[in-house]
């Protein structure tokens, strides 16, 4: 009975241990479905999971003239995930005055901006709400920043 | 009766499990054997020849593949020029593309330039190749095209933890004769595509993540090869134009 028992045991233990890694296998997937990364492979520096967010911006950066409104109010609406960054300027969550949230990324301007520049910095200014341009990534965006003025 | 079921279901068990730790092992031993040694040899003739080359220049057409969220792959394309010179210069240009920029690394301080914005963001950037494109990589977030090929030591690098690799066997790019090469390791596979003969060039790379479903690749083509371009320093010093207005990288 106890050689019963021991067999048992081991058997038990041999099992959980394959068991126990199929939780990390699909703890490995899951990210990818419900995150919706997509990957960027290189053979020496390994692979990064790139945000769809960040995808899109690519992508509509080729399509700015297009997209560039309905990308801003889709983004006003939600938040990219940039702004959860505690970068200095996206930690505030203080609203610029037309109410475009400080921190926000778009790949191009809304219409009608005014270039404005103050100090060594050139703003675009529209209609109340200040955008700087830089480079996320290699492309170029614009992010919604404190009124400068 | 019922010890000998108990018994018997026991060493069921222990069969099955026996069972199933042989196949991993006999799959890790498998793919341990199948470094083909004429796949590493031609791998490490190619990095053995673009590392001798003081400089180089190659037209690359690089094809990123990516999914919507409709789950449609679809492909981004970027066409870029590459310009090198050893040990720590170099210039990149995409042109005629849809964003026109030139990436400028001189071994100090390495600047991306929006010609049609007339805008520029420079940092400071570490000496070396590897430390730079690392930096450009997790730092600044972006890549460079045929980065894995130039370092000038690549070949121990691209074989790291590589469990996997064969000549497919003979292609032809642009008109070319190549060797067609496949190596895998965890999460990763590329091919490369090496001109026969004594001037083994790379004409095709791609790299796949194996890691997901969706298997999504980035492949370059190589042309226009030229192994001695005589650029001089100054192609990869950026000088400001007049007008151009200098903004930053956002942190990635």
């Amino acid at each position: 009975m106890k050689t019963i028992l021991k067999i048992s045991a081991i058997a038990i233990t041999l099992i959980l241990m394959l068991i126990a890694d199929i939780p990390i296998m699909l703890i490995d997937k899951m990210p990818i479905l419900s995150v919706e990364l997509t990957s960027e492979a290189h053979a020496v520096l390994g692979v990064r999971r790139r945000t769809r967010r960040r995808t899109a911006v690519v992508v509509g950066s080729t399509t700015a003239a297009a997209t560039a409104s309905a990308e801003a109010s889709q983004q006003q609406a939600a938040p990219p995930p940039q702004q959860a960054a505690p970068a200095p300027q996206q930690a505030a969550t203080t609203q610029a005055t037309s109410g475009v949230a400080v921190g926000t990324v778009v790949p191009a301007l809304p219409a009608g901006c005014k270039a404005v520049t103050v100090g060594d910095t050139q703003y675009q200014d529209c209609g109340g709400s200040f955008y700087k341009t830089a480079f996320q990534g290699n492309n170029l965006v614009y992010v919604v920043v404190e009124s400068p003025i | 009766m019922n010890v000998l079921r108990f018994r018997t279901a026991a060493s069921m068990i222990v069969l099955v499990v026996l069972a199933l730790s042989l196949t991993f092992s006999t799959e890790v031993r498998a793919e341990a054997q199948a470094v083909d040694p004429a796949a590493t040899e031609i791998l490490k003739r190619m990095s053995d020849y673009l590392g001798s080359l003081k400089q180089f220049s190659v037209h690359t057409q690089n094809t990123v593949e990516d999914s919507l969220d409709s789950g449609h792959r679809i492909d981004l394309d970027v066409s870029a020029g590459v310009t090198l010179s050893r040990p720590n210069k170099l210039r990149s240009e995409r042109k005629g593309d849809l964003v026109d920029q030139v990436f400028y690394y001189d071994g100090k301080t390495l600047t991306l330039y929006n010609p049609s914005n007339n805008v520029y963001a420079t940092e400071p950037a570490p000496g070396t190749f590897e430390e730079m494109f690392q930096y450009l990589y997790e730092t600044l977030g972006f890549g460079l095209p045929i980065s894995d090929l130039v370092y000038p030591d690549s070949f121990p690098l691209l074989m790291q933890d590589v469990t996997f690799a064969t000549v497919i066997g003979k292609s032809n790019i642009n008109g070319v004769k190549c060797d067609h090469l496949i190596f895998s390791r965890p999460g990763v596979d590329f091919q490369v595509w090496v001109t026969e003969g004594s001037k083994p060039l790379p004409l095709k790379y791609v790299v796949t993540d194996t890691a997901i479903s969706g298997r999504l690749s980035i492949s370059t083509i190589m042309s226009d090869w030229n192994v001695k371009p005589a650029a001089k320093d100054a192609q990869f010093t950026f000088v400001p134009p007049k007008g151009a207005q200098q903004i930053n990288f956002m942190p990635f």
